[in-house]
C-alpha cells in the first residue's frame, strides 16, 4: 500500500452506501419508521467531588432491524447511555433530562412499573461479562422460562418449549439437554449465547448489547457476531451495540455514533464514518488501531493526552485540549448537525469546514517511515526455554485425590535473543499466562529447563533466585490490581530498588528518573494509584519493571485493558524503551493486531502447545498452521468494504478441556483439515521456508515438496517417526487466507 | 433539561504527564484522607464517636471525682455511716440491709447514684468500674488485633498445612462458647494466679480477664483477615513484589498489611464493644474482675441480689454498658461506610 494511502483514512470519497441502504437505515429519514426516538438525553451523577456529566445532549433514532454502534473511549458515557434506556442507572444521585420514546412510552420519565413491563419484552440487554450476568443457582432453562413468564401468560411446558427453541436458535447444541444445565457448566462463549437467547426469548424490538464480545476470544467472538447478524435478519430486532472495537463495528453495524466526554461527536452510516470521518476525534480513533490488514507502521499514531474529567469539561468543543486542529471558533459549543451538503444524515460536532476536514484528515504525523528493523535470529540467546511443561493436579472428592492434570503448558520450547521481542498469542486458557509466570519463576516448571544467559533457573530456590530477579521483570495485565492501592507511587516504583539494597536518597532520585522516562512527572511520586487513569497506571507498572534495569521484560497483556488511543501511547513507549535500553520483551496478548505491531517473531499457542512460531510479517502474510489461519481470519478488520469482500472462516466449537487434551494434534477437534493421521500422531515442530516453524501434518501455504523436505526443527523433540505426510490437495484447502495475504 | 453552557473552568492542555483526575480534588490525598473526609461528613456517627470519647474521659476523671466530690474511694465501705440529706441524717445502709437510693445532687455530690449493700458510693464505683471495663475492652481488643492479624496473615499467605493448623485451632475455639472458656480459664487462674517465670500475675490482676478476652476474640477477626489475605495474595501487585525479589516477610508486612488496616479499623469498634460485654459477662459470673475491684460486670452481679429493693444498683452499670456498646457500634458503622466508598449514601447537591 502506498505511503499516501496508508496515511489517509480510506481516501475514497463518500457515496458507497450499498450496505446501509439495504437495511433501510438512512438516518435522515424521519417519522415513519422510527422505533426508538432519543432526544437530548442527559445524565448527571452527584458525587462527592462534584457533578459528573456522564451523558449530555445525546439524540438519535433507531429504526427496526437497524444496528447502531456506539463507540468511544472508556468513560465516554456509552454504557451509561445504554443503561439509562433500560432504567438501570436510576439512583438517588442520578439526575436525568431529555426523553427516549419507545412507542408511546418515555423511557426516561417512565415509572418503575411501566419500565418493568417493557424490559425484557420490548427492550432487552446483554452485558459484557457472561460470567456474572446469569444466576449461578438456577438451571439455564428455568431462567429463560422465568423471563418468558414474567411477560406472557404461558404454561410451563409452552415456556420451556420456547426456551429450548431460542437456545437452539443461538447455536447451543443439544439444547433440550443443555437447558437443564447450570451456568457454570457452560464456557464463556456458551454463556454469552445463553444471554442472547434469554434476551431474545420475548422477541424484543430492541436489543442493547454492551460490549457483548469483549470478554471472548476472537474465534468465539466471530461465532457470536454471526449469531447476532442472523437474529437481526430473522426477527427485525434493532440492536444498539456498545463497543470500543472498531473491527466489530465494521463487521456488523449500519450506523455509528461516536461518543466523546458524554456527547455524540459524530454520527453517520458505517461507510460515512469509516471512509469520510468528519470529526478529528474519529480520525484519531480510526488512526490509532493497530491493524492486520495494512502494512505495519513504524509507530502507532496516537491521540495525545487523555479524556477530560467529566466534572470540569473543557469549554466549547470538549475535544479541544487534544485536538491538533483547534482554531478560534472552537471555544464555542458546536452543535451536532449536518455540516456536509451531500450527506444530510451525517452529523458532527466540529467547527472545521468540510474542505478543511478533507484536506487535514491525515493521521499519524508522518512517523510511518520510521519502521524499525526486525531482529530475528543471529542474536545471542538471552532466554532458552526447552520442553517446558506445567501441569497442575486436579483434586476431586472428599479425599482430595488427584484425578487428573491440567496440561496448562505442554512441551514448549523457544529461545529469545537480546533486545528481541517475541509475541505470544492464543485464546484464553491456552497457557500464555502460565507460561510467562513459569518463565518468571513464579511457578516451578513440572518438567523442562529454562535458561537465562546460560544459567539453568528452572529449579532454583527462592533465595538463589532473588539476585537473578533483577534481570527479568514483568508488567501485568490489570492496571488496577497490579499496583498496591495503599502505597504511594514512589514506594511502588522504588520497592524493587529497596529490596535490592539501594540507599534511600538514591531511590528517590531513580524513581524520579523512571517516572520521567515513562512520561509521568516526578510530582506524581507522592500520589496514590487511584488518582491515575488506566494508561497512567500501566506506565507506572512499566517504570517499576524498569527500576532494576532488567534484560527481559515479560509483558502479560500490557495494553488489553486500555483504550485504543491509550494503547497506542503505551505501545509506542514500550518500543522507545526497547530502542533505548535494548531490553528484550516477551509480549503476551490475545490481540493479534497489537502483537504483530510490536513483535519480531510470534509464537501461536493452543491448548498449552506452540502451534506455530514465525517471523511476524511471515506469520500474517503466509500462515502455515491451520489454527493461525483461523485466528487471523476471525479478526474483524476495521474496514467495512474489505469485510464485505473477505471470505471469513468461522471455526466452530471451542477449545477442548486441557485436563484431557485430544490425542495426536490438539487442534484436530476444530481443524477443518484434520484427517486420520492427525488423530494418531502428534505433529512435530518442523521448519519451513521463510523462517516458519509449525506443528502440523498438513500445513497451509506450503508446496508438496516443501512439506516433504521440511526440516525437523531444532526446537522439536518429539520423535514421532518420520512418516511422510499425505499429499496436500489444493481443493482441500478450506481456509482462504488470500484476503489477508 | 439541556444545558449548552459548560462549566467555565477549562481544562489545561492534557499531556500524558499532566494528571487531571476526577476522583480527587486534591493531589496526593491518600485513601485515609478520603475516608477521614467521608467520616467527618457523617452526621450520625460522629456524635456517637464523641459520646464514646466522653465516656473515656469520665473514666479517666474517676479518682478526681472520688477525692473532691464524693469524698470516698471505690472500695471503701460505709456500712454504719450516716449522711446529711437536706439537713436530715440518714443511714447509708438501713438496718434491714437496704442501701440508700440515688441522691443526685441532694447530698452535695455524695451518693449521687445511691449506695450498694456495703455502703459504697455507686457513682464512684461506676466511674472506677468504667476505668476497668474500658481498659480491659481496649487492651483486649489490641491483643486480639495483633494476634488475629498475625495468625490471619500466616494462614492466608501460606495456606496449606499452616492454614490447616491455624484454621482448625480457630474452629475449635469457635466451637466453645467464649463465655464458657472464659469462665473455665478465669476461675482457675483467679485462684492460682499465673506463673510464667519472669511474669507473675496475681489472681486478682486485671491482666487475666484481659488476656482471656483478647485470646478468645481472635477468631472473630482472624477469619475475615485470613479471607482477605487469601484474595489479596492473588493480586498482581503481590506477584509483582515477588517478581522483583521481595521475601515472604516483606510481602506480608509491606504489601499485605497496609491493605488490612481498613478491615481492622472496621472491626475494631465492634471488637471493643464485644470485649466490654464479654468482660461484663465474665465478671458477672465471677471469672473476670475480682471483688472488691469494681467493674460494670461485678456491679451488676452485686446488684441482682437487691434487684427489687434497689434497682439503681443494676440500672446504673447496665445503662453504662448500653451507652458504650451503642456508641461504639454506631460509630463503627460510620467507620465502615467511610472506608467503603461504594456504600450508597445520597450526596447532597
Ligand atoms: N453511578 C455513577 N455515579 C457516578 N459516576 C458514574 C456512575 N456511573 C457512571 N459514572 C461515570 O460516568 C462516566 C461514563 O461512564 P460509562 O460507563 O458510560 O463509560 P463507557 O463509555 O461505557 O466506558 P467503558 O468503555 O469503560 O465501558 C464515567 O466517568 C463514569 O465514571
Ligand atoms: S471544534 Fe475545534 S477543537 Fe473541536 S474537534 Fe473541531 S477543530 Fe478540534
Ligand atoms: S495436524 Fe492435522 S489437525 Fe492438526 S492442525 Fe494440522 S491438519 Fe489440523
Ligand atoms: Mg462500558
Amino acid at each position: 500500500m502506498s505511503e499516501l494511502e496508508s496515511t489517509r483514512i480510506g481516501g475514497v470519497p463518500p457515496g458507497d452506501r450499498a450496505r446501509a441502504s439495504s437495511r433501510g437505515a438512512d438516518p435522515s429519514r424521519s417519522g415513519t419508521d422510527v422505533l426508538l426516538d432519543v432526544r437530548n438525553v442527559k445524565v448527571d451523577f452527584n458525587t462527592e467531588n462534584g457533578v459528573v456529566h456522564a451523558v449530555d445532549d445525546v439524540s438519535f433514532s433507531l429504526a427496526p432491524g437497524e444496528v447502531l454502534a456506539v463507540v468511544g473511549e472508556s468513560g465516554s458515557g456509552k454504557s451509561v447511555t445504554a443503561m439509562t434506556l433500560m432504567g438501570l442507572t436510576r439512583s438517588p444521585n442520578a439526575v436525568f433530562g431529555g426523553s427516549a420514546r419507545l412507542h408511546d412510552l418515555d423511557l426516561i420519565s417512565a415509572s418503575g412499573n411501566e419500565l418493568r413491563r417493557v424490559r425484557g419484552k420490548e427492550i432487552a440487554m446483554i452485558f459484557q461479562d457472561p460470567m456474572t450476568s446469569l444466576n449461578p443457582v438456577h438451571r439455564i432453562g428455568k431462567q429463560i422460562v422465568e423471563q418468558i413468564q414474567a411477560h406472557e401468560d404461558v404454561s410451563d411446558e409452552q415456556a420451556m418449549r420456547r426456551a429450548v427453541q431460542v437456545l437452539e436458535r443461538v447455536g447451543i447444541p443439544r439444547a433440550q439437554e443443555r437447558a437443564a444445565s447450570y451456568p457454570h457448566e457452560f464456557s464463556g462463549g456458551m454463556r454469552q449465547r445463553v444471554m442472547i437467547a434469554m434476551a431474545m426469548a420475548c422477541d424484543p424490538a430492541i436489543l442493547i448489547a454492551d460490549e457483548p464480545t469483549t470478554a471472548l476470544d476472537v474465534t468465539i467472538q466471530a461465532q457470536i457476531l454471526e449469531e447476532m447478524r442472523a437474529l437481526r435478519e430473522r426477527s427485525e430486532t434493532a440492536i444498539i451495540l456498545v463497543t470500543h472495537d472498531l473491527g466489530v463495528v465494521a463487521d456488523i453495524a449500519d450506523r455509528i455514533a461516536v461518543m466523546y466526554a458524554g456527547r455524540i461527536v459524530e454520527m453517520g452510516t458505517l461507510d460515512e464514518i469509516f471512509y469520510d470521518p468528519q470529526h478529528p476525534y474519529t480520525w484519531g480513533l480510526l488512526g490509532s488501531i493497530a491493524r492486520i490488514d495494512r502494512d505495519r507502521p513504524g509507530r502507532l499514531p496516537s491521540i495525545p493526552g487523555m479524556p477530560p474529567s467529566l466534572i470540569n469539561r473543557p469549554q466549547g468543543c470538549h475535544f479541544r485540549p487534544r485536538c491538533r486542529h483547534e482554531f478560534e471558533a472552537c471555544p464555542r459549543y458546536p452543535e451536532l448537525e449536518s455540516r456536509l451538503g451531500e450527506a444530510p444524515g451525517h452529523h458532527d460536532r466540529c467547527w472545521l469546514s468540510a474542505e478543511e476536514k478533507r484536506t487535514r484528515r491525515v493521521v499519524g504525523e508522518g512517523e510511518r517511515d520510521r519502521a524499525r528493523s526486525r531482529r530475528c535470529g543471529g542474536v545471542t540467546a538471552l532466554l532458552e526455554v526447552a520442553h517446558v511443561k506445567q501441569h497442575f493436579p486436579v483434586r476431586r472428592g472428599v479425599f482430595n485425590r488427584v484425578s487428573g492434570h491440567v496440561h496448562a503448558v505442554d512441551d514448549v520450547s523457544f529461545s529469545l535473543g537480546r533486545g528481541e521481542t517475541l509475541g505470544l498469542v492464543g485464546e484464553s486458557g491456552c497457557g500464555k499466562t502460565t507460561l510467562s509466570r513459569t518463565i518468571m519463576r513464579l511457578l516451578e516448571p513440572t518438567d523442562g529447563t529454562i535458561e537465562l544467559e546460560g544459567r539453568d533457573i528452572s529449579h532454583a530456590r527462592s533465595r538463589e533466585l532473588r539476585p537473578l530477579r533483577k534481570d527479568v521483570q514483568m508488567v501485568f495485565q490489570d492496571p488496577f490490581a497490579s499496583l498496591n492501592p495503599r502505597k504511594r507511587i514512589v514506594q511502588i516504583v522504588g520497592a524493587p530498588l529497596m529490596h535490592h539494597g539501594v540507599p534511600r536518597q538514591e531511590i528517590g532520585r531513580r524513581t524520579n528518573e523512571l517516572l520521567t522516562r515513562v512520561g509521568l512527572s516526578p510530582e506524581h511520586a507522592n500520589r496514590f494509584p487511584h488518582e491515575f487513569s488506566g494508561g497512567q497506571r500501566q506506565r507506572i507498572g512499566i517504570a517499576r519493571a524498569l527500576a532494576l534495569s532488567p534484560k527481559l521484560i515479560v509483558l502479560d497483556e500490557p495494553v488489553s485493558a486500555l483504550d485504543v488511543s491509550i494503547q497506542a501511547q503505551v505501545v509506542n513507549l514500550l518500543e522507545d524503551i526497547q530502542e533505548e535500553l535494548g531490553v528484550a520483551y516477551l509480549f503476551v496478548a490475545h490481540d493479534l493486531s497489537v502483537v504483530r505491531h510490536v513483535s519480531d517473531r510470534i509464537a501461536v499457542m493452543y491448548l498449552g502447545r506452540v502451534m506455530e512460531l514465525s517471523p511476524s510479517e511471515e506469520l500474517y502474510s503466509k500462515p502455515i498452521h491451520p489454527y493461525t489461519a483461523a485466528l487471523l481470519s476471525a479478526i474483524p478488520v476495521p474496514d467495512p468494504r474489505a469485510n464485505r469482500d473477505r471470505r471469513r472462516v468461522v471455526v466452530g466449537g471451542e477449545p477442548p478441556s486441557p485436563i484431557d487434551p485430544p490425542s495426536g494434534c490438539v487442534f484436530r477437534t476444530r481443524c477443518p483439515r484434520a484427517r486420520e493421521l492427525c488423530r494418531n500422531e502428534v505433529p512435530r515442530l518442523s521448519e519451513y521456508p521463510g523462517g516458519h516453524v509449525a506443528a502440523c501434518h498438513f500445513p497451509l501455504n506450503v508446496s508438496e515438496v516443501e512439506v516433504g523436505c521440511a526440516g525437523k526443527s531444532p526446537l522439536s523433540t518429539r520423535d514421532s517417526g518420520n512418516t511422510a505426510p499425505a499429499l496436500v490437495e489444493d481443493d482441500e484447502m478450506p481456509l482462504d487466507t488470500g484476503a489477508l495475504a | 433539561m439541556t444545558t449548552h453552557q459548560d462549566p467555565a473552568t477549562a481544562l489545561p492542555a492534557a499531556d500524558p504527564g499532566e494528571i487531571e483526575h476526577a476522583a480527587t480534588g486534591r493531589t496526593g490525598a491518600g485513601p485515609w484522607h478520603l475516608a477521614a473526609r467521608r467520616l467527618r461528613r457523617n452526621r450520625v456517627a460522629l456524635p456517637f464517636g464523641a459520646l464514646f470519647l466522653l465516656l473515656v474521659a469520665i473514666a479517666l476523671l474517676a479518682p478526681a471525682f472520688g477525692e473532691s466530690v464524693a469524698k470516698t474511694g471505690p472500695n471503701t465501705n460505709h456500712l454504719s455511716d450516716t449522711i446529711t440529706v437536706r439537713g436530715q441524717e440518714r443511714n447509708v445502709v438501713e438496718l434491714d440491709g437496704v442501701p440508700i437510693g440515688p441522691q443526685y445532687l441532694a447530698a452535695k455530690g455524695r451518693y449521687m447514684l445511691g449506695a450498694d449493700g456495703n455502703g459504697r458510693d455507686v457513682m464512684v464505683r461506676l466511674l472506677y468500674g468504667a476505668r476497668n471495663s474500658l481498659f480491659i475492652g481496649l487492651t483486649a481488643s489490641l491483643i486480639t488485633t495483633v494476634l488475629a492479624v498475625t495468625v490471619g496473615l500466616l494462614a492466608g499467605y501460606y495456606r496449606g498445612p499452616v492454614d490447616a493448623v491455624i484454621s482448625r485451632t480457630l474452629d475449635s475455639l469457635w466451637a466453645f462458647p467464649p463465655v464458657l472458656i472464659g469462665v473455665a480459664l478465669g476461675v482457675s487462674l483467679a485462684l492460682g494466679g499465673l506463673d510464667l517465670g519472669l511474669f507473675q500475675v496475681r489472681g486478682n490482676s486485671l491482666w487475666i480477664p484481659t488476656l482471656i478476652i483478647g485470646v478468645v476474640s481472635v477468631v472473630y477477626l482472624a477469619r475475615p483477615i485470613r479471607g482477605q489475605v487469601l484474595s489479596l495474595r492473588e493480586k498482581e501487585f503481590v506477584e509483582a513484589a515477588r517478581a522483583h525479589g521481595a521475601s515472604d516477610l516483606q510481602i506480608m508486612t509491606r504489601e499485605l498489611l497496609p491493605n488490612l488496616v481498613s478491615t481492622v479499623l472496621t472491626f475494631l469498634p465492634v471488637l471493643v464493644a464485644n470485649a466490654i460485654l464479654l468482660e461484663a459477662a465474665l465478671s458477672f459470673l465471677g471469672a473476670g474482675v475480682q471483688p472488691p475491684d469494681p467493674s460494670w460486670g461485678t456491679m451488676l452481679a452485686n446488684g441482682v441480689n437487691l434487684l427489687i429493693t434497689s434497682p439503681h444498683l443494676t440500672i446504673a452499670p447496665g445503662a453504662m454498658l448500653v451507652l458504650t456498646v451503642l456508641s461504639l457500634n454506631v460509630f463503627g458503622d460510620g467507620v465502615r461506610d467511610a472506608l467503603d466508598p461504594r456504600s450508597r449514601v445520597k450526596i447532597g447537591t
